[in-house]
């Protein structure tokens, strides 16, 4: 069983348009004719395209992120931050959105303003899970929201799945059920094994930057020793003696030779002049852009991978913590979005970050707590400059907290988001709908922010 | 050791009788005690399938005089052993580094295997991370207070983690202050203590199953309201003054020391907080006062034993308990079987002796091993020199499972994961192992099968290689070290023929690839119980069980049961009912797979079953239960009564029963310094403010037409409650000196609560608070006039000062 393997990606697929048609509950699972006439639907490309996400764990404080500079706005977050206040010297010069509304960045975010500058970085402004839109007195009358909000494990599940149902994958794994021809690079996290890449086709890779991927102990002499070995390895693979567990741990063992063998016969890619930061986020984005350019050679295809960085969960010394935080991400995304261009990629290529939730915009003393709705950052050449979305109101208690200590409401959905992506990536309406299951609920499912 | 000193015997004498000088006996002489004793345990010999199996969950990795122990005493008498054996150290002054260090030596290398694998489980349920806390007294008081706690009660071990200044630090408890015009209370710890450590965010049936409400969605154990109260009764804490420093709101770090409250009392929110289960605390507490009360709600909520239970089983047992596996031990944790909840040692027991770790029957029993478990398994085995890990450690980190370096509070891995391919299942080690890892992970056993790290792991293939020139003798050996000779045919014949393939000239590669195609099998990497699968996984399907009947309201009854654990997954379930045992009257498909279904049925008393559905094919019936719709029958007695005093309010709970007769009422039978039967609404709960002093004794009867059930078991509790009150104020306090040395002693108060230690207060010359357990204390002072006090301090918090003694030094 090898990842992304086609028949399991779209036999998930089937499923889940049969569930939400609610028919599974019913017995009548996907008859076989259904089946092959599916898996001969899905899209074919012509071009190549990668989706790279950068996962910030631990809810990123996305107050501190953007900041709206008009006297107005300015003074309500001043008076509500309190001693977080990003003041005047720990915020760049002025950026603009298009109603000319003033804002600024965190002092860190050095590269990102610089993009943001040359048109190819956007800002969507409080996004995050939501099951429906959703309003402060809807909310607290019990309508609708997504379950367990503020628990770190329930929305970091719910951020990379874009649903409260866990069985269908992540939606970056679900998006890519939308092409055909995926193979083992389809899917690969250089970070920790990601729920974001899941599908039904199996667990997505894990290549640890700069690892040896081929098996030791397989080059001994004479050749037909080394020989019998591999095939020992090989025919080891087969044995489960029935047991589900087994079959699993085989599973992923055969899929992770088949990667080693895929990449040894992708050949090597020379070195960049990008240099790109020695941070845990710029060694992951080092590699991924390694595993593109290795991938994006063989020709048309989709890819998406899932990077990270901890310790955004600032209960305690938010400042000092939160600089270094944000400097490691803009240096790693600037350097990322240079090496694109280096390699004449960067219209290809798409990196955007995802938390699984945003912070109180009232500390709780050094620090802040978990909160709900997010501002999040993407880059790439295919993307359209900007801000898009609406500032939540800095009011305690306010239409957009959903209790009284600035927890904002989203008013674009993970999904909304997702599914702006997922279009520039060439997923049709359809399949659009199948990879976010709620989408429907929405207004639109274009936000904007890719050409 | 001469064999006179080898029990006679071993018996189930209590834990307190156990004479642990014989305790070493039995790692040392395992070969002997075989021979030199009869006991119960070894007339009933364990094969040595089931002894290998049993170890690979109770300890990390069974080594051949271990398996011997156990064939020779059997598994409980092993356990009981073990509950004793001393604790592996931590020793003193360890950097944090070497603390990791050692914690992974204790893992490989000590003897007490079990605390050891018990410390594992612990630590991936209630964590820290070396990311955070990596410092040496740091780590090293974690470390202590999990092996401390690993065999004692649930609740001391919650008590001691929420007073840790190690968690404190992690998950910044320390300095979390009351609300002040521009801060709310830090709501990290409060959150974690019930999502992760105690409760988690679903309630839970006793069999681990969600609980499920009228419309059949799962209900959540709290909401954010509930963090914020938690949070606010968690307020008001600091590290203990150093020894000698004044005493403060916001005191330096210190890790030789539980937490105490600030100096200021006011950094507590004293306001009434709403808990869990509807508890209300009295305003006015204490920072320790509220720790109290927050420990006890928690400890009490329904959902600890289920919660703690599961995760304990799938850290040591199978990924894939069942529900009934779990209700067996989450019963071992509500009552040790001397009344007692929350026994860890109890809980430990009733996991690794139940059926189903020791004999398991089930197709899909048993784990992937984590990667720590995989490797020093494996060097245990295979009689590995196991030393400082120094920098290997780094490969740890990159399989994902560096000790005590969890990337976050969820630990190495989310305990609920399933697997990715087969999400049918659990398997939440299977997040270590994605393709990539699997094969890093041969790749870190073929480092040490060629002895790449030196004294770190040092392995001697020499027994394997002496034998090479033989390939069958070969792979005997092999399956004999890792596997117990419990090596499949078909691997055997796969490591043989690749075996064949290296020339008989080059035993080291012959023997080296025989053992390194073994440890990095399926077979080696999973452990299954020994269970053969082949043929015994049913590809029909099976029925449902412990089918009950949950509610009843009028005409309308909610019915509940398991699913069955293995084979197809059923479309949906069916109702069959009659007026007679076995009679089928009506069959009404449920429609889902849902294991609740809620019916309207005619009046009348019936017995019901369920079958689980299929395409056309049926399973065999569920157990059969009785329902009684609006029938002229008396109910059956309500169940489970439990009952607890908090301060002055009492709190009762129970659950109704549907086994007779629909209760239309419940009746209340107070017994105690007064005789009263008080008429309750259909709940199964009851509290009262102010519960008059004395001990009090409650039954209940449900009650409806056709008139009252017999009693329930019944509940006596005290008010007010004894559990948590103030030391009293020390004894005989003196203050001397002798030149400019200042000497202070003091008795124990006479009576009351014990204190765990004594606050020193000073003023004067010097100005300042410290924590002293001794009770007395001399040294010298510089020129001055000082002011001393003492307090006596239990858990419940700081009891009353004694008077001041004035001294001069001139």
């Amino acid at each position: 069983m090898h990842t992304h393997k086609p028949a399991r990606r779209h036999f998930l697929k089937l499923s889940t348009r049969l569930a939400t048609l609610g028919l599974t509950g019913l017995g009548l699972g996907p008859g076989r004719s259904w089946f092959v006439a599916d898996a001969e639907a899905a899209t074919v490309v012509s071009d190549y395209k990668a989706l790279v996400a950068v996962y910030l764990f631990g809810g990123n404080d996305c107050n501190n992120v953007i900041v709206p500079v008009d006297t107005a706005r300015y003074t309500k977050y001043q008076q509500i931050r309190a001693g977080l206040t990003l003041q005047a010297g720990n915020l760049l010069p002025q950026i603009g959105d298009a109603a000319g509304n003033p804002y600024a960045l965190h002092s860190s975010l050095v590269e990102v303003n610089a993009l943001y500058g040359i048109g190819k970085a956007a800002f969507v402004l409080n996004t995050g899970q939501l099951e429906q839109p959703l309003t402060r007195t809807q909310y607290q009358s019990g309508v609708l929201a997504p379950s367990n909000l503020f628990s770190h494990s329930d929305q970091t599940l719910q951020a990379q799945t874009a649903t409260s149902n866990q069985t269908i994958g992540g939606w970056g794994g679900r998006l890519l059920d939308a092409f055909s021809g995926n193979d083992t690079l389809a899917a690969v996290s250089v970070s920790s094994p990601a729920p974001f890449l899941q599908s039904g086709g199996g667990a997505p890779n894990v290549i640890p930057p700069g690892a040896s991927l081929n098996l030791s102990g397989m080059n001994i002499s004479p050749s037909s020793a080394a020989a019998a070995r591999r095939a020992a390895v090989n025919a080891m693979l087969a044995l489960d003696n029935g047991h589900p567990l087994r079959t699993a741990a085989n599973d992923a063992f055969a899929d992770g030779l088949q990667l080693a063998d895929t990449l040894n016969n992708v050949g090597t890619v020379s070195n960049l002049a990008t240099v790109f930061p020695g941070s845990g986020l710029g060694t992951q984005l080092r590699e991924v852009m390694k595993l593109i350019r290795l991938r994006s050679q063989l020709g048309p295809g989709r890819q998406v991978f899932f990077c990270s960085m901890g310790g955004f969960d600032t209960h305690t010394n938010q400042v000092g913590n939160h600089n270094a935080l944000l400097t490691e991400l803009s240096q790693a995304m600037g350097a990322f979005y240079l090496a694109s261009v280096e390699t004449g990629l960067s219209n290809q290529v798409t990196t955007f970050t995802q938390s699984e939730f945003g912070r109180t915009l009232q500390p709780n003393g050094t620090g802040t707590d978990h909160a709900w709705g997010s501002h999040q950052i993407v880059v790439g050449g295919a993307v359209r400059g900007g801000i898009y979305g609406q500032m939540p109101d800095f009011t305690l208690g306010g239409l957009d907290d959903a209790n009284d200590r600035g927890v904002w409401i989203p008013k674009i959905s993970t999904s909304q988001f997702g599914a702006t992506l997922g279009k520039w990536f060439g997923a049709s309406p359809g399949e659009l709908a199948v990879a976010f299951p709620n989408l429907g609920l929405f207004t639109t499912s274009d936000v904007g922010f890719m050409l | 050791m001469n064999a006179p000193e080898i029990p006679p015997c071993f018996d189930a004498r209590p834990l307190g009788r156990r004479r642990t000088r014989h305790r070493w006996t039995l790692a040392v002489l395992a070969a002997a005690v075989q021979f030199s004793y009869v006991s119960p345990a070894a007339a009933q010999a364990t094969d040595a399938t089931t002894a290998v199996h049993f170890l690979e969950q109770a300890s990390f990795g069974p080594t051949a005089l271990e398996v011997a122990t156990v064939q020779a005493i059997g598994p409980p008498a092993w356990v009981q052993d073990q509950l004793t054996v001393p604790e592996s150290p931590i020793p003193d002054g360890l950097d944090g580094t070497a603390v990791r260090a050692q914690v992974y030596l204790n893992m490989a290398n000590g003897p007490d295997q079990l605390r050891q694998r018990a410390i594992f489980a612990l630590s991936q349920t209630i964590v820290i991370s070396a990311n955070k806390v990596g410092g040496g007294p740091e780590l090293t008081h974690w470390m202590r207070l999990l092996s401390r706690n690993a065999f004692g009660n649930f609740r001391t071990l919650l008590q001691d983690v929420s007073l840790s200044p190690t968690m404190g630090k992690y998950l910044d408890n320390v300095f979390n202050r009351r609300a002040t015009s521009t801060t709310s209370p830090n709501e990290n710890y409060a959150r974690e203590l019930l999502q992760l450590f105690s409760i988690g965010t679903w309630q839970l049936n006793n069999d681990g199953t969600q609980k499920v409400d009228g419309v059949g969605n799962p209900i959540p154990s709290y909401s954010q309201t509930t963090i914020a109260h938690f949070a606010r009764a968690l307020t008001g804490w600091t590290y203990a003054p150093l020894p000698g420093a004044s005493h403060g709101n916001s005191n330096p770090e210190n890790f030789l020391a539980n937490l105490v409250p600030t100096s200021s009392a006011s950094r507590h929110d004293t306001t009434a907080k709403t808990l869990l289960s509807g508890v209300i605390t009295p305003a006015g507490l204490t920072a320790a006062g509220d720790l109290q009360w927050v420990l006890d709600n928690i400890f009490n909520h329904p959902n600890v034993p289920p919660f703690i239970a599961t995760r304990l089983i799938r850290s040591l047992v199978t990924s894939n308990p069942s529900p009934e596996y779990v209700a067996r031990v989450s019963a071992a944790f509500i009552n040790n079987g001397a009344g007692v909840r929350g026994d860890l040692s109890a809980v430990f027991s009733a996991i690794l002796l139940d059926p189903e770790a020791l004999s398991p029957t089930a197709a899909l029993h048993g784990r992937l091993k984590d990667p720590v478990l995989h490797v020093i398994g494996l060097g245990r085995a295979l009689n590995a020199q196991i030393g400082d890990p120094g920098s290997f450690q780094n490969v740890f980190t990159n399989l994902s499972q560096r000790v005590l370096t969890p990337a976050t509070v969820f630990s190495f891995y989310q305990p609920t994961a399933k697997i990715a391919s087969n999400p049918s299942l659990f398997g939440p080690e299977f997040q270590l192992y994605p393709p990539a890892l699997a094969v890093q992970r041969a790749n870190f056993i073929y480092g040490i099968l060629t002895n790449q790290y030196g004294s770190a792991f040092s392995v001697d293939m020499t027994p394997f290689r002496v034998v090479a020139g033989n390939p069958t003798a070969l792979v005997d050996k092999v399956s004999a070290t890792l596997m117990m000779g419990r090596m499949s045919p078909q691997l055997r014949q796969v490591i043989l023929d690749a075996t064949n393939a290296v020339p008989a000239s080059d035993p080291n590669q012959r023997a080296l690839g025989a053992v390194y195609l073994a440890a990095i099998s399926s077979e080696y990497s999973v452990y299954t119980g020994g269970f053969t699968a082949g043929g015994v996984i049913p590809t029909d399907l099976q029925g449902p069980t412990g089918l009950y009947v949950a509610q009843v309201v009028g005409n309308i009854a909610m019915l509940r049961w398991n699913p069955p654990l293995l084979g197809p997954r059923p479309d949906g379930y069916i109702l069959e009912g009659g007026l007679s045992a076995g009679q089928t009257m009506v069959a009404v498909p449920t429609g889902n797979q849902a294991p609740f279904f809620t019916v309207a049925a005619p009046n009348g008393s019936f017995y019901v079953r369920m079958r689980a559905y299929r395409g056309g094919a049926q399973s065999l019936p569920s157990n059969e239960v009785r329902l009684h719709i609006n029938a002229a029958l008396r109910p059956g007695a309500p169940t489970n009564v439990q009952g607890a005093i908090k301060g002055s309010a009492l709190f009762l709970a129970w659950r109704n029963s549907y086994t007779g007769g629909t209760p239309d009422y419940l009746m209340l039978d107070v017994t105690g310094p007064a005789t009263v039967s008080v008429p309750l609404p259909l709940s199964e709960s009851w509290s009262l403010p102010g519960a008059p002093d004395g001990t009090w004794t409650f039954r209940l009867r449900a009650v409806n037409a056709a008139g009252a059930s017999s009693q329930s078991g019944s509940v006596s509790v005290t008010a007010p409650s004894t559990t948590c009150a103030l030391p009293r104020v020390p004894m005989n306090f003196t203050v001397n000196t002798g030149g400019n040395v200042v000497s202070l002693s003091w008795d124990t108060p006479s009576g009351g609560t014990p204190a765990a230690y004594y606050m020193l207060n000073v003023s004067g010359a010097f100005n300042g608070a410290f924590p002293i357990t001794a009770r007395n204390f001399a040294s010298p002072a510089p020129p001055g006039t000082y002011n001393f006090s003492i307090r006596a301090v239990n858990a419940c918090g700081v009891g009353p000062v004694t008077a001041y003694q004035t001294v001069t030094i001139p």
